[in-house]
Protein backbone atom coordinates (compact mmCIF):
# COMPACT_ATOMS: atom_id res chain seq x y z
CA UNK A 1 0.00 0.00 0.00
CA UNK A 2 2.02 3.16 -0.99
CA UNK A 3 1.89 6.79 -0.37
CA UNK A 4 -0.20 7.47 -4.26
CA UNK A 5 -2.77 5.30 -3.28
CA UNK A 6 -3.56 6.70 0.20
CA UNK A 7 -3.44 10.15 -1.04
CA UNK A 8 -5.90 9.50 -4.22
CA UNK A 9 -8.63 8.01 -1.40
CA UNK A 10 -8.00 11.15 0.42
CA UNK A 11 -8.53 13.10 -2.70
CA UNK A 12 -11.62 11.61 -3.54
CA UNK A 13 -13.73 11.32 -0.11
CA UNK A 14 -12.62 14.98 0.16
CA UNK A 15 -14.12 15.57 -3.17
CA UNK A 16 -17.26 13.22 -2.10
CA UNK A 17 -17.51 15.62 0.83
CA UNK A 18 -17.41 18.66 -1.47
CA UNK A 19 -20.09 17.46 -3.53
CA UNK A 20 -22.23 15.22 -1.29
CA UNK A 21 -22.36 19.03 0.63
CA UNK A 22 -22.76 21.45 -1.95
CA UNK A 23 -22.90 19.97 -5.62
CA UNK A 24 -26.67 19.79 -6.66
CA UNK A 25 -27.90 16.37 -7.18
CA UNK A 26 -27.67 14.69 -10.49
CA UNK A 27 -30.15 15.56 -12.95
CA UNK A 28 -32.91 13.04 -13.72
CA UNK A 29 -31.25 13.59 -17.52
CA UNK A 30 -28.23 11.98 -16.50
CA UNK A 31 -30.46 8.77 -15.55
CA UNK A 32 -32.68 8.72 -18.26
CA UNK A 33 -29.88 6.93 -20.73
CA UNK A 34 -29.97 4.10 -18.98
CA UNK A 35 -33.90 4.15 -18.85
CA UNK A 36 -34.59 1.94 -21.55
CA UNK A 37 -32.27 -1.22 -20.36
CA UNK A 38 -34.21 -0.53 -17.18
CA UNK A 39 -37.34 -1.10 -18.37
CA UNK A 40 -36.95 -3.88 -20.18
CA UNK A 41 -35.41 -5.62 -16.93
CA UNK A 42 -38.20 -4.18 -14.64
CA UNK A 43 -40.55 -5.85 -17.13
CA UNK A 44 -38.75 -8.95 -16.60
CA UNK A 45 -38.87 -9.33 -13.26
CA UNK A 46 -42.18 -7.67 -12.90
CA UNK A 47 -43.41 -10.50 -14.90
CA UNK A 48 -40.96 -12.98 -12.67
CA UNK A 49 -42.42 -11.67 -9.46
CA UNK A 50 -46.31 -11.54 -10.92
CA UNK A 51 -45.63 -15.16 -11.83
CA UNK A 52 -43.89 -16.00 -8.42
CA UNK A 53 -46.92 -14.06 -6.78
CA UNK A 54 -49.42 -16.06 -8.36
CA UNK A 55 -47.83 -19.46 -8.08
CA UNK A 56 -48.10 -18.53 -4.46
CA UNK A 57 -51.66 -17.52 -4.44
CA UNK A 58 -52.64 -20.50 -6.02
CA UNK A 59 -51.06 -22.66 -4.03
CA UNK A 60 -52.39 -20.60 -0.63
CA UNK A 61 -55.73 -21.09 -2.38
CA UNK A 62 -55.67 -24.11 -3.04
CA UNK A 63 -54.51 -25.19 0.28
CA UNK A 64 -57.29 -22.42 2.02
CA UNK A 65 -59.65 -24.00 -0.77
CA UNK A 66 -59.10 -27.36 0.54
CA UNK A 67 -59.24 -26.31 3.98
CA UNK A 68 -63.20 -24.74 3.74
CA UNK A 69 -64.15 -28.00 1.67
CA UNK A 70 -63.50 -29.81 4.98
CA UNK A 71 -64.79 -27.19 7.07
CA UNK A 72 -67.50 -26.88 4.95
CA UNK A 73 -68.00 -30.97 5.06
CA UNK A 74 -67.82 -31.16 8.91
CA UNK A 75 -70.78 -28.00 9.14
CA UNK A 76 -73.01 -29.93 6.89
CA UNK A 77 -72.57 -33.01 8.87
CA UNK A 78 -73.15 -31.27 12.27
CA UNK A 79 -76.20 -29.21 10.74
CA UNK A 80 -77.31 -32.31 9.59
CA UNK A 81 -77.29 -34.30 13.01
CA UNK A 82 -79.05 -31.26 14.58
CA UNK A 83 -81.90 -31.09 12.33
CA UNK A 84 -81.83 -34.67 12.97
CA UNK A 85 -81.50 -34.42 16.94
CA UNK A 86 -84.67 -31.57 16.72
CA UNK A 87 -86.68 -33.79 14.96
CA UNK A 88 -86.36 -36.50 16.96
CA UNK A 89 -87.16 -34.23 20.18
CA UNK A 90 -90.45 -32.74 18.07
CA UNK A 91 -91.68 -36.33 17.39
CA UNK A 92 -90.89 -37.07 20.46
CA UNK A 93 -92.81 -34.13 22.21
CA UNK A 94 -95.54 -34.81 19.33
CA UNK A 95 -95.98 -38.27 20.86
CA UNK A 96 -96.32 -37.02 24.43
CA UNK A 97 -98.86 -34.77 23.70
CA UNK A 98 -101.12 -37.05 21.22
CA UNK A 99 -99.86 -40.79 22.11
CA UNK A 100 -98.79 -41.53 25.39
CA UNK A 101 -96.83 -39.60 27.86
CA UNK A 102 -94.47 -42.96 28.33
CA UNK A 103 -92.24 -42.06 25.66
CA UNK A 104 -89.34 -44.25 26.39
CA UNK A 105 -86.67 -44.10 23.80
CA UNK A 106 -86.08 -43.52 20.27
CA UNK A 107 -84.43 -46.32 18.39
CA UNK A 108 -82.60 -46.18 14.58
CA UNK A 109 -84.17 -48.57 11.80
CA UNK A 110 -80.92 -50.80 10.86
CA UNK A 111 -82.68 -53.51 9.34
CA UNK A 112 -86.12 -54.09 7.24
CA UNK A 113 -87.75 -57.76 6.89
CA UNK A 114 -90.65 -57.78 4.65
CA UNK A 115 -91.22 -61.51 2.65
CA UNK A 116 -94.58 -63.25 2.29
CA UNK A 117 -94.73 -64.20 5.36
CA UNK A 118 -93.21 -61.80 7.97
CA UNK A 119 -93.17 -57.65 8.40
CA UNK A 120 -90.52 -57.52 10.76
CA UNK A 121 -87.84 -54.47 11.60
CA UNK A 122 -84.68 -54.41 13.30
CA UNK A 123 -84.10 -51.43 15.42
CA UNK A 124 -80.71 -50.24 16.93
CA UNK A 125 -81.57 -50.55 20.91
CA UNK A 126 -81.62 -53.79 22.84
CA UNK A 127 -82.00 -55.16 26.61
CA UNK A 128 -78.93 -52.90 27.52
CA UNK A 129 -80.62 -50.27 26.53
CA UNK A 130 -83.72 -51.17 28.51
CA UNK A 131 -85.94 -52.37 25.85
CA UNK A 132 -88.49 -55.24 26.49
CA UNK A 133 -90.69 -57.66 25.14
CA UNK A 134 -94.16 -56.48 24.04
CA UNK A 135 -93.07 -52.93 24.19
CA UNK A 136 -95.34 -50.71 21.68
CA UNK A 137 -93.05 -49.23 18.69
CA UNK A 138 -94.81 -46.04 17.54
CA UNK A 139 -94.15 -43.19 15.40
CA UNK A 140 -96.18 -39.19 15.22
CA UNK A 141 -98.22 -40.64 12.03
CA UNK A 142 -98.87 -43.56 14.22
CA UNK A 143 -98.39 -46.99 15.28
CA UNK A 144 -96.01 -49.33 14.00
CA UNK A 145 -95.96 -52.36 15.73
CA UNK A 146 -94.11 -54.14 19.04
CA UNK A 147 -91.09 -55.78 20.35
CA UNK A 148 -91.50 -59.21 19.66
CA UNK A 149 -87.72 -60.28 20.26
CA UNK A 150 -84.64 -58.54 22.22
CA UNK A 151 -80.92 -59.04 22.09
CA UNK A 152 -78.44 -57.02 24.00
CA UNK A 153 -78.00 -54.16 21.51
CA UNK A 154 -81.02 -54.43 19.25
CA UNK A 155 -84.53 -55.85 18.75
CA UNK A 156 -87.13 -57.30 16.36
CA UNK A 157 -90.19 -55.07 16.52
CA UNK A 158 -93.28 -57.25 14.89
CA UNK A 159 -95.09 -54.36 12.33
CA UNK A 160 -99.06 -53.99 12.52
CA UNK A 161 -99.05 -55.82 9.15
CA UNK A 162 -96.85 -58.98 10.19
CA UNK A 163 -100.16 -61.88 9.94
CA UNK A 164 -98.76 -62.86 13.70
CA UNK A 165 -99.71 -59.48 14.65
CA UNK A 166 -102.82 -58.78 16.63
CA UNK A 167 -104.51 -55.30 17.79
CA UNK A 168 -107.65 -54.21 19.59
CA UNK A 169 -109.10 -51.26 17.25
CA UNK A 170 -112.12 -49.22 17.53
CA UNK A 171 -113.27 -46.73 14.91
CA UNK A 172 -112.13 -42.96 16.20
CA UNK A 173 -116.06 -41.90 16.24
CA UNK A 174 -117.41 -45.23 18.06
CA UNK A 175 -117.04 -47.67 21.34
CA UNK A 176 -117.19 -50.75 19.56
CA UNK A 177 -113.79 -52.72 19.51
CA UNK A 178 -112.40 -55.62 17.22
CA UNK A 179 -108.90 -57.38 16.99
CA UNK A 180 -107.40 -56.45 13.52
CA UNK A 181 -104.45 -58.34 11.96
CA UNK A 182 -102.08 -58.08 9.50
CA UNK A 183 -102.90 -59.21 6.00
CA UNK A 184 -100.19 -60.06 3.46
CA UNK A 185 -97.91 -56.70 4.51
CA UNK A 186 -100.38 -54.57 2.92
CA UNK A 187 -103.56 -54.04 5.50
CA UNK A 188 -104.61 -54.33 8.51
CA UNK A 189 -107.80 -56.50 8.76
CA UNK A 190 -110.31 -56.60 11.58
CA UNK A 191 -113.21 -59.05 11.62
CA UNK A 192 -116.79 -59.32 13.53
CA UNK A 193 -116.78 -55.58 14.18
CA UNK A 194 -120.10 -54.64 15.15
CA UNK A 195 -121.06 -51.32 14.09
CA UNK A 196 -122.61 -51.31 10.66
CA UNK A 197 -122.38 -47.12 10.76
CA UNK A 198 -118.20 -47.64 10.24
CA UNK A 199 -117.62 -46.54 6.79
CA UNK A 200 -114.43 -46.17 4.82
CA UNK A 201 -112.07 -42.82 5.23
CA UNK A 202 -112.94 -43.02 8.97
CA UNK A 203 -109.98 -43.22 11.10
CA UNK A 204 -109.30 -46.14 13.20
CA UNK A 205 -107.27 -46.43 16.84
CA UNK A 206 -105.56 -48.89 19.13
CA UNK A 207 -107.92 -49.89 21.64
CA UNK A 208 -107.00 -51.72 24.79
CA UNK A 209 -110.27 -52.99 25.56
CA UNK A 210 -109.54 -55.89 22.80
CA UNK A 211 -106.12 -57.14 24.86
CA UNK A 212 -102.86 -56.45 24.09
CA UNK A 213 -100.73 -53.67 25.92
CA UNK A 214 -100.99 -50.66 23.25
CA UNK A 215 -102.06 -47.41 24.52
CA UNK A 216 -104.37 -45.37 22.13
CA UNK A 217 -102.77 -44.61 19.00
CA UNK A 218 -103.81 -43.64 15.37
CA UNK A 219 -103.55 -46.45 12.88
CA UNK A 220 -104.90 -46.04 10.26
CA UNK A 221 -108.12 -45.28 7.63
CA UNK A 222 -110.84 -47.94 6.80
CA UNK A 223 -110.49 -48.68 3.23
CA UNK A 224 -112.88 -51.15 2.90
CA UNK A 225 -115.98 -52.33 4.73
CA UNK A 226 -118.02 -55.21 3.78
CA UNK A 227 -120.29 -57.89 6.11
CA UNK A 228 -118.29 -60.67 7.11
CA UNK A 229 -119.22 -64.31 6.01
CA UNK A 230 -120.14 -67.51 7.51
CA UNK A 231 -122.36 -67.70 10.88
CA UNK A 232 -120.41 -64.40 12.24
CA UNK A 233 -121.97 -61.12 12.68
CA UNK A 234 -121.09 -57.63 11.98
CA UNK A 235 -118.61 -56.34 9.44
CA UNK A 236 -114.98 -56.78 8.14
CA UNK A 237 -112.73 -53.72 8.45
CA UNK A 238 -109.89 -52.93 5.80
CA UNK A 239 -107.27 -50.65 7.65
CA UNK A 240 -104.52 -48.54 5.79
CA UNK A 241 -102.17 -47.85 8.24
CA UNK A 242 -100.63 -44.15 8.15
CA UNK A 243 -96.70 -45.24 9.00
CA UNK A 244 -95.35 -46.09 5.83
CA UNK A 245 -93.20 -49.56 7.38
CA UNK A 246 -90.48 -49.03 4.30
CA UNK A 247 -89.82 -45.55 4.81
CA UNK A 248 -89.18 -45.84 8.30
CA UNK A 249 -85.65 -44.17 9.79
CA UNK A 250 -87.03 -43.80 13.60
CA UNK A 251 -89.23 -45.10 15.49
CA UNK A 252 -90.37 -44.39 19.36
CA UNK A 253 -90.72 -47.06 21.87
CA UNK A 254 -93.47 -46.85 24.74
CA UNK A 255 -92.96 -47.81 27.99
CA UNK A 256 -95.06 -51.10 29.30
CA UNK A 257 -97.91 -50.12 31.66
CA UNK B 1 -14.10 -11.27 -24.80
CA UNK B 2 -15.40 -7.57 -25.50
CA UNK B 3 -19.11 -8.93 -25.96
CA UNK B 4 -18.92 -10.40 -22.71
CA UNK B 5 -18.01 -7.52 -21.46
CA UNK B 6 -20.60 -5.43 -22.55
CA UNK B 7 -23.31 -7.94 -21.75
CA UNK B 8 -21.48 -7.73 -18.02
CA UNK B 9 -22.02 -4.35 -17.65
CA UNK B 10 -25.89 -4.11 -19.37
CA UNK B 11 -26.90 -7.22 -16.73
CA UNK B 12 -25.11 -5.84 -13.68
CA UNK B 13 -26.46 -2.17 -14.66
CA UNK B 14 -30.08 -3.67 -15.48
CA UNK B 15 -30.03 -6.37 -12.30
CA UNK B 16 -29.28 -3.09 -9.66
CA UNK B 17 -32.55 -1.99 -11.09
CA UNK B 18 -34.39 -5.17 -11.10
CA UNK B 19 -33.64 -6.54 -8.00
CA UNK B 20 -35.11 -3.40 -6.42
CA UNK B 21 -38.58 -4.81 -8.12
CA UNK B 22 -37.86 -8.52 -6.81
CA UNK B 23 -37.57 -8.21 -3.67
CA UNK B 24 -39.73 -7.18 -1.63
CA UNK B 25 -39.44 -3.16 -0.25
CA UNK B 26 -38.59 -3.17 3.26
CA UNK B 27 -35.61 -4.59 2.26
CA UNK B 28 -32.39 -3.50 0.68
CA UNK B 29 -31.01 -5.34 -2.56
CA UNK B 30 -27.58 -6.67 -2.77
CA UNK B 31 -24.99 -4.30 -3.86
CA UNK B 32 -23.80 -5.39 -7.38
CA UNK B 33 -21.43 -1.88 -7.99
CA UNK B 34 -19.59 -2.60 -4.28
CA UNK B 35 -19.25 -6.17 -6.15
CA UNK B 36 -17.83 -5.58 -9.04
CA UNK B 37 -15.42 -2.96 -8.02
CA UNK B 38 -13.82 -5.35 -5.39
CA UNK B 39 -13.42 -7.65 -8.48
CA UNK B 40 -11.74 -4.84 -9.88
CA UNK B 41 -9.73 -4.64 -6.84
CA UNK B 42 -8.69 -8.01 -7.44
CA UNK B 43 -7.85 -7.90 -10.96
CA UNK B 44 -5.65 -4.50 -11.16
CA UNK B 45 -3.43 -2.13 -8.85
CA UNK B 46 -5.51 -1.00 -5.99
CA UNK B 47 -4.82 2.67 -7.50
CA UNK B 48 -6.66 1.90 -10.39
CA UNK B 49 -9.34 0.05 -8.51
CA UNK B 50 -9.97 2.79 -6.39
CA UNK B 51 -10.41 4.70 -9.57
CA UNK B 52 -13.38 2.09 -10.68
CA UNK B 53 -14.95 2.03 -7.69
CA UNK B 54 -15.32 5.40 -7.40
CA UNK B 55 -16.34 5.91 -11.11
CA UNK B 56 -19.21 3.08 -10.69
CA UNK B 57 -19.97 5.17 -7.26
CA UNK B 58 -20.25 8.18 -9.57
CA UNK B 59 -22.43 6.24 -11.88
CA UNK B 60 -24.53 4.93 -9.46
CA UNK B 61 -25.78 8.41 -7.69
CA UNK B 62 -26.24 9.79 -11.16
CA UNK B 63 -28.28 6.78 -12.15
CA UNK B 64 -30.19 7.07 -9.02
CA UNK B 65 -30.33 10.87 -9.19
CA UNK B 66 -28.84 11.30 -5.11
CA UNK B 67 -26.14 12.98 -3.90
CA UNK B 68 -23.23 13.25 -6.30
CA UNK B 69 -20.08 11.76 -4.35
CA UNK B 70 -22.70 9.56 -1.56
CA UNK B 71 -22.17 6.13 -3.53
CA UNK B 72 -19.15 6.98 -4.59
CA UNK B 73 -17.56 8.08 -1.63
CA UNK B 74 -18.81 4.36 0.20
CA UNK B 75 -17.69 2.20 -2.84
CA UNK B 76 -14.52 4.00 -2.39
CA UNK B 77 -13.86 3.22 0.89
CA UNK B 78 -14.92 -0.51 0.35
CA UNK B 79 -12.17 -1.00 -2.35
CA UNK B 80 -9.94 0.83 0.05
CA UNK B 81 -10.13 -1.25 3.15
CA UNK B 82 -10.21 -4.39 0.34
CA UNK B 83 -7.08 -3.63 0.06
CA UNK B 84 -5.88 -4.01 3.89
CA UNK B 85 -7.78 -7.40 4.20
CA UNK B 86 -6.93 -8.66 0.59
CA UNK B 87 -2.69 -8.39 2.25
CA UNK B 88 -4.26 -10.30 4.87
CA UNK B 89 -5.34 -13.42 3.05
CA UNK B 90 -3.15 -15.73 1.10
CA UNK B 91 -5.19 -17.46 -1.04
CA UNK B 92 -8.08 -16.56 -3.68
CA UNK B 93 -10.96 -19.00 -1.70
CA UNK B 94 -15.18 -18.17 -1.04
CA UNK B 95 -14.25 -17.50 1.98
CA UNK B 96 -11.59 -15.05 1.80
CA UNK B 97 -14.16 -13.06 -0.56
CA UNK B 98 -16.98 -13.02 1.30
CA UNK B 99 -14.81 -11.79 4.38
CA UNK B 100 -13.00 -9.01 1.94
CA UNK B 101 -16.81 -8.32 0.71
CA UNK B 102 -18.24 -7.70 4.33
CA UNK B 103 -15.23 -5.65 5.72
CA UNK B 104 -16.16 -3.74 2.17
CA UNK B 105 -19.89 -3.18 3.43
CA UNK B 106 -18.73 -2.32 6.66
CA UNK B 107 -16.54 0.49 5.70
CA UNK B 108 -19.08 1.86 2.96
CA UNK B 109 -21.70 2.40 5.52
CA UNK B 110 -19.26 3.71 8.27
CA UNK B 111 -18.56 6.39 5.13
CA UNK B 112 -22.36 6.85 4.77
CA UNK B 113 -22.88 7.51 8.18
CA UNK B 114 -20.49 9.81 7.96
CA UNK B 115 -21.62 11.57 5.53
CA UNK B 116 -24.84 11.42 6.51
CA UNK B 117 -23.62 13.61 9.34
CA UNK B 118 -21.10 15.59 7.21
CA UNK B 119 -24.33 16.58 4.51
CA UNK B 120 -26.60 16.96 7.64
CA UNK B 121 -30.14 15.83 5.60
CA UNK B 122 -30.78 13.02 7.97
CA UNK B 123 -30.98 10.25 5.23
CA UNK B 124 -29.80 7.90 7.28
CA UNK B 125 -31.65 6.54 10.66
CA UNK B 126 -31.87 3.61 13.07
CA UNK B 127 -34.86 2.08 11.22
CA UNK B 128 -32.23 2.45 7.68
CA UNK B 129 -29.60 0.31 9.11
CA UNK B 130 -31.99 -2.04 10.28
CA UNK B 131 -33.78 -2.80 7.19
CA UNK B 132 -31.08 -1.14 5.30
CA UNK B 133 -27.90 -2.54 6.42
CA UNK B 134 -28.45 -5.98 7.21
CA UNK B 135 -30.31 -7.35 4.49
CA UNK B 136 -27.54 -5.66 1.66
CA UNK B 137 -24.86 -7.41 3.88
CA UNK B 138 -26.73 -10.78 3.67
CA UNK B 139 -27.75 -10.40 -0.06
CA UNK B 140 -24.43 -9.03 -1.00
CA UNK B 141 -22.97 -11.40 0.31
CA UNK B 142 -25.51 -14.31 -1.17
CA UNK B 143 -25.16 -13.26 -4.91
CA UNK B 144 -21.01 -12.09 -4.13
CA UNK B 145 -19.91 -15.53 -5.81
CA UNK B 146 -22.73 -15.63 -8.46
CA UNK B 147 -21.99 -12.58 -9.77
CA UNK B 148 -17.83 -13.03 -8.91
CA UNK B 149 -18.43 -16.71 -11.04
CA UNK B 150 -19.85 -14.11 -13.77
CA UNK B 151 -17.25 -11.41 -13.88
CA UNK B 152 -14.82 -13.94 -14.38
CA UNK B 153 -16.54 -15.14 -17.37
CA UNK B 154 -16.99 -11.89 -18.95
CA UNK B 155 -13.28 -10.82 -17.76
CA UNK B 156 -11.78 -14.40 -18.05
CA UNK B 157 -10.20 -15.74 -14.39
CA UNK B 158 -7.23 -13.98 -12.61
CA UNK B 159 -4.38 -15.25 -11.21
CA UNK B 160 -3.92 -14.99 -7.30
CA UNK B 161 -3.79 -12.44 -4.32
CA UNK B 162 -2.83 -8.79 -6.11
CA UNK B 163 0.08 -8.45 -3.82
CA UNK B 164 2.15 -7.58 -6.42
CA UNK B 165 -0.29 -5.47 -8.42
CA UNK B 166 0.47 -2.59 -6.51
Amino acid sequence: MNSRVGLLFSALLVLSLISTRFAPKAPLALSSTVTPLWTVFSVVSLNLRHFLEALILERDLRTENTALKNKVGELELRAYQLDLEVKKLEELADIKRTQSPSVFKAAQVIAFNFDALNAELRINKGSADGVQLKMAVTTPQGLVGNVMQVDQHSAIVRTILDPEFRVGVKVAKFNNVAVARGVAGRVLRAENYKNPKAKNGDVVWSSNSAGGVFPSVRLGTIISVSQSRGDTLGQTLEINPFVDMTALEQVYLLRLP
Amino acid sequence: MIARRIIFILVILGLQGAMGILIPVFLSPPDLFLLVALFAAARVPLFLALCIGYSLGLLQDILGAGLIGFHAAGILAGVFTSGFVRRGLSAETSFNHATTAFVALIAKWLVFIALNYWTRQGILSFETLLYRFLPEIALTLLVGPIIFSFANWAFGRGNSNNDGLL
